[in-house]
């Protein structure tokens, strides 16, 4: 608002009002410490400056990278992150999750200096209270502090399996965001379901030191048996996209029970959000697997061949640590890189080693250790989000590799409704772009679509194919929803903190191959649609003239013309049901209107097409005008 | 005179009576009413429907006139591709049987506004043209039996007539004599006159008007005991059927006096057998008996008609003179057999395709303006110089 003041008065004011609040001029005083007004080189200049960075320090100071860029995107990213750490503890202990999110409004603001405008300006964003509370298996008291307060601390950042965070940052990155905009400190409440209490901990991150400082610590009552409760102040700009967020969440997520409440504005209206879960079924938990060969980086290599200490051969220290390798395959190996098998892992050439495992035919990565959304839970998952589509299906492919990473790819879609016309891009009256929802470990990628494989992908298929209007290389024009899933053990983000992945072939040929049979899915409906709409037009011909003909034959013989209406009508439904029963013909399914998708009053719903016989090409097919004129 | 005369008249008492348009009412009705019965049973409603194309045309041999063949087709209301004009035969027919009702006589075009309307609920036109509406006219005429003079459908007219004739129309007796200069213009519904008394020996019909009004001013028909009447070019269908009821009503012999060309014999053959496309109504509007007294492409020379007089054929009219002695391709029989089996005309359409030369009534006055009332035509009578 005050960006936009057309009176240049009240504008400089702001600014002057402005710098001195000093909230973002924080990390700029600090980036320019004074210099000594000493003689010295520049190299010893430059040497003096210099000091070990720690990783909480540069998150800081990059906190964009991480996705919390302005506060549009923190508010986004900030409830990811808990979210996802909320998921994944309920998946760790194995029970339903139930997750709370509430999103408040406070008074206090938080202004920033913008260049969105020409000459500059003041915009004032709400700090809001975030509280995500959910019912997973809690923290340990001893490993709270250091599990929220120190960067790079988790459980996740050593395992090589699917789940949700993966460089273990995103909660330290929110604390760091929410104490650098709001000033105040993270409140967080657990219980594990062995202690008889709750333990609540206030803290902020000593960027410094990358470690916590403890404010206060206290036991109190909790109203789960087990679970954690985070409570965050950050300065946030609301948007759509944080409801979109959490209802693409609960679209990967059909066993979760998600509310979320929101207040967008200080003392408004609470707003509430509640996805029940579409089934009771626990996704298979994905299993931990060693690192492929070729999934390795040459340093990431090098790092863990020093730091090996508990194999005496390379041999040894290739059959431990990595998966699809056995003996004969680790001396081939070493044989290829020229080492001996009986040589000290500490004399592998990286480089070669990685060279020869290129050239050998090693196995691919098991693929059983991933946890997909699965094609039934899928599906009703979008009929949960999309109560009124016409048409819902899904397909999957079987899991595959890229690099040595398993991944897997599962699509699905929902056709028409107006709930699906509500998330579609109107173009103009009656025409609607598709929308993408991308998800990547069953946790939804918002922003970044241009830059996304998984969205580029959509947008190469010729849907003209299955009879979905499309510009070339563009998005399909139908009232669509795609979703598009990847798990993997490692989904290759483009860049961390990015909402998008990066192109490789493997993932980009299954993503294809799964929205082809997805098309041929679509294809079909709209056929059967075709037909039935191509039916219609035919009733309403014929009710159409019936009625001319009672009457004309009302006037010649004297007959009710009500009567002969009916009987005529009935002539028509006769002939049908004659040729009916010669063919078998497809069950004809109660159709809106071609042009507008209403929801219809009472319709079947149709998913799937199992249960609907192949399309008999028509002898003829007219249209309306065709058949008129 | 030189023809032997039979006085034709009847007692007044013996006259045919008038076609009642009721009856054609009451016909109509009655095929719908089997409609309606079709409909009250479930049954499909179908209206069966004789087909009028030329390859469904046929030559009845006994009656030696053209005439529709035994095809039928289904116009179904429960097909798609039929329904259209199965509603358009049905709000045609209303149309007709309303007119009908009150006695009213309008004209196909009168038909076509009355029932041109947009469907309710649509913007759909019952007819999108005139042209629609008068083949589903055709098609109820086929259908019924009943032609559209019966139906009391009215069609434009130019025929005039003139004679020692009495006709009575709404109560009106008219002396077809005392025209004068003038004529009696037949009009479309020409059943709804009646013939009270003929004093003629024949009919003379004659192509052209021109020739008609000379004839007229000469009195022709006085001196010579006979009807003449013409269609003005190509014949209408009231004429026609005004020359085939002095034929059958009071035993007339008919003549045709044409030029000499393949048009006017073809003229002449709508007179005898009707035409392809209005064959369906042969039965009421050929007259088989009627004669062609000429020109004949002989006459040409029996009367010295000037090699200058005479005028070129064009492409139209060779191809004309083929087609009247063509033989269907599918049946093999001669499209035209009272052409092509008379040894007469094909000799007269071979000298015309050799010679290629045409030549018009009015080459006669060559020899003085009435040559062709004081010469030709009592001539050509009296030596029987015509082709049956």
């Amino acid at each position: 608002m005050v960006e936009k003041a057309p009176d240049t008065g009240t504008q400089s004011k702001a600014q002057k009002k402005a710098r001195p609040s000093g909230k973002t001029g924080r990390t700029k005083q600090k980036s320019a410490k004074p210099v000594h007004k000493e003689l010295l080189t520049a190299a010893e200049l430059e040497a003096r400056k210099m000091r070990a960075v720690n990783p909480a320090q540069y998150y800081r100071q990059n906190l964009g990278q991480l996705g919390f860029g302005d506060p549009e995107h923190a508010l986004v990213q900030t409830i990811k992150e808990l979210m996802d750490n909320s998921l994944d503890a309920c998946e760790a202990m194995g029970v339903l999750p139930e997750v709370t999110v509430e999103l408040t409004a406070t008074t206090k603001k938080y202004e920033v200096v913008t260049n969105k405008t020409k000459d500059g300006g003041v915009r004032t964003f709400p700090v809001f209270r975030l509280v995500v509370e959910d019912n997973g298996c809690g923290v340990l008291r001893g490993k709270v502090a250091k599990c929220f307060g120190s960067v790079l601390y988790g459980s996740k950042f050593f395992s090589f399996k699917q789940s949700r965070g993966q460089q273990g940052l995103g909660v330290h990155a929110a604390i760091i965001y929410a104490q650098l905009t709001s000033l105040e400190p993270a409140v967080i409440t657990t219980k594990t379901e062995s202690d008889p209490k709750a333990y609540r901990v206030v803290l902020k991150i000593d960027t410094e030191k990358n470690s916590p400082v403890i404010v206060s610590s206290e036991e109190v009552e909790f109203s789960r048996e087990h679970g954690t409760r985070v409570e965050l102040m950050i300065a946030g700009d609301y948007t759509q996209k944080v409801e979109s967020f959490i209802k693409e969440l609960s679209l990967a997520n059909p066993h979760a029970d998600l509310k979320f409440t929101v207040v967008a504005q200080p003392g408004g209206e609470p707003k509430l959000l509640h996805f029940r879960r579409a089934n009771e079924i626990l996704p298979p938990a994905p299993k931990e697997i060693k690192p492929h060969l070729l999934s390795m980086e040459p340093g990431a290599l090098l790092e863990m061949r020093s730091n090996d200490t508990c194999c005496t051969t390379a041999k040894q220290f290739l059959v431990r640590h990595f998966v699809r390798i056995s003996e004969a395959k680790a001396e081939e190996l070493l044989k290829a890189s020229g080492l001996k098998p009986s040589s000290s892992p500490k004399e592998i050439d990286v480089e070669a080693l990685l060279k020869a495992a290129r050239e050998c035919d090693l196995m691919r990565p098991p693929l059983d250790v991933l946890s997909p959304i699965g094609e039934d839970a899928l599906r009703q998952s979008i009929r949960r989000i999309y109560p009124d589509a016409e048409f819902i299906c899904t397909a999957s492919r079987d899991p595959w590799s890229y690099r040595g990473v398993p991944f897997q790819i599962e699509v699905g879609s929902a056709y028409g409704g107006q709930s699906v016309i509500e998330d579609c891009e109107r173009v103009k009256e009656g025409v609607f772009k598709s929308r993408v929802i991308r998800l990547a470990n069953k946790c939804p990628l918002i922003y970044d679509s241009k830059d996304c494989l998984l969205y580029k992908v959509v947008k190469e298929i010729n849907w003209r194919n299955y009879k979905l209007p499309q510009d070339e290389g563009n998005l399909p024009m139908a009232p669509l929803v795609i979703i598009v899933s990847l798990v993997s053990t490692k989904v290759p983000y483009s860049v961390p903190g990015k909402f998008a992945v990066a192109y490789h072939e493997e993932i980009r040929e299954q993503l294809r191959l799964a929205l082809q049979s997805l098309g041929r899915l679509i294809q079909g409906y709209i056929s059967r649609r075709q037909r039935q709409e191509h039916e219609q037009h035919r009733q309403s011909i014929f009710q159409i003239y019936a009625k001319e003909v009672a009457r004309d034959i009302s006037v010649l013989t004297g007959g009710d013309q009500a009567v002969i209406y009916s009987k005529l009508i009935e002539s028509i439904k006769s002939k049908q049901k004659a040729k009916a029963s010669k063919k078998p013909e497809a069950q004809p399914l109660p159709m809106p209107a071609p042009d507008v998708f209403p929801i219809p009053p009472e319709k079947k719903m149709v998913e799937g097409i199992a249960e609907i016989p192949p399309p008999k090409p028509k002898k003829q097919q007219f249209t309306l005008e065709e058949y008129l004129r | 005179m030189i023809f032997p005369l039979v006085r034709n008249k009847k007692p007044e008492q013996n006259l045919r009576p008038l076609e009642s348009f009721d009856d054609s009412a009451k016909k109509l009705r009655q095929i719908f009413m089997n409609l309606a019965s079709d409909i009250a049973a479930s049954r499909p409603p179908v209206l069966r429907i004789p087909v009028r194309t030329a390859s469904n045309t046929v030559y009845d041999e006994q009656r030696r006139i053209l005439t529709l063949g035994e095809r039928v087709s289904e116009r179904r209301f429960n097909d798609i591709s039929e329904v259209r004009s199965f509603m358009q035969t049905l709000l045609l027919a209303r149309g007709i049987y309303e007119a009908l009702q009150h006695d009213d006589h309008p004209t196909i075009r009168d038909l076509y506004y009355y029932t041109l309307h947009t469907i309710e609920g649509t913007n759909i036109e019952t007819f999108n043209s005139q042209d629609e509406s008068n083949n589903i006219f055709q098609d109820i005429e086929v259908m019924t039996g009943l032609l559209r003079e019966q139906m009391g459908v009215v069609a434009e007219s130019r025929g005039a007539l003139v004679g020692e004739i009495v006709l009575e129309s709404k109560g009106n007796k008219i002396d077809c004599s005392k025209f004068g200069i003038g004529a009696f213009n037949i009009p479309s519904l020409c059943d709804q006159i009646q013939i009270v008394s003929v004093d003629a020996d024949y009919v003379l019909v004659v192509e052209k008007d021109a020739i008609f009004q000379r004839l007229n001013d000469y009195e022709f028909w006085r001196r010579n005991k006979c009807v003449l009447i013409t269609g003005k070019g190509q014949a209408d269908r009231a004429t026609r059927r005004m020359v085939r009821r002095l034929n059958e009503e009071w035993g007339l012999p008919v003549y045709v006096l044409t030029d000499a060309d393949p048009f006017g014999w073809y003229i002449y053959s709508t007179y005898r057998a009707g035409s392809i496309s209005l064959s369906y109504e042969s039965f009421r509007l050929a007259c088989p008996e009627a004669k062609f007294l000429g020109l004949t492409m002989t006459d040409l020379d029996k009367y010295e008609v000037p090699k200058d007089h005479l005028i070129k054929a064009n492409e139209m009219d060779i191809k004309r003179a083929k087609e009247l002695l063509v033989r269907d391709p599918k049946t093999k029989k001669p499209r035209y057999p009272w052409f092509y089996d008379s040894k007469r005309w094909r000799q007269e359409i071979h000298l015309f395709l050799e010679r290629r030369v045409k030549a018009e009534i009015e080459a006669k006055s060559s020899k003085g303006f009435r040559f062709l009332s004081d010469v030709y035509l009592p001539e050509k009578l009296a030596s029987k110089d015509w082709i049956a």
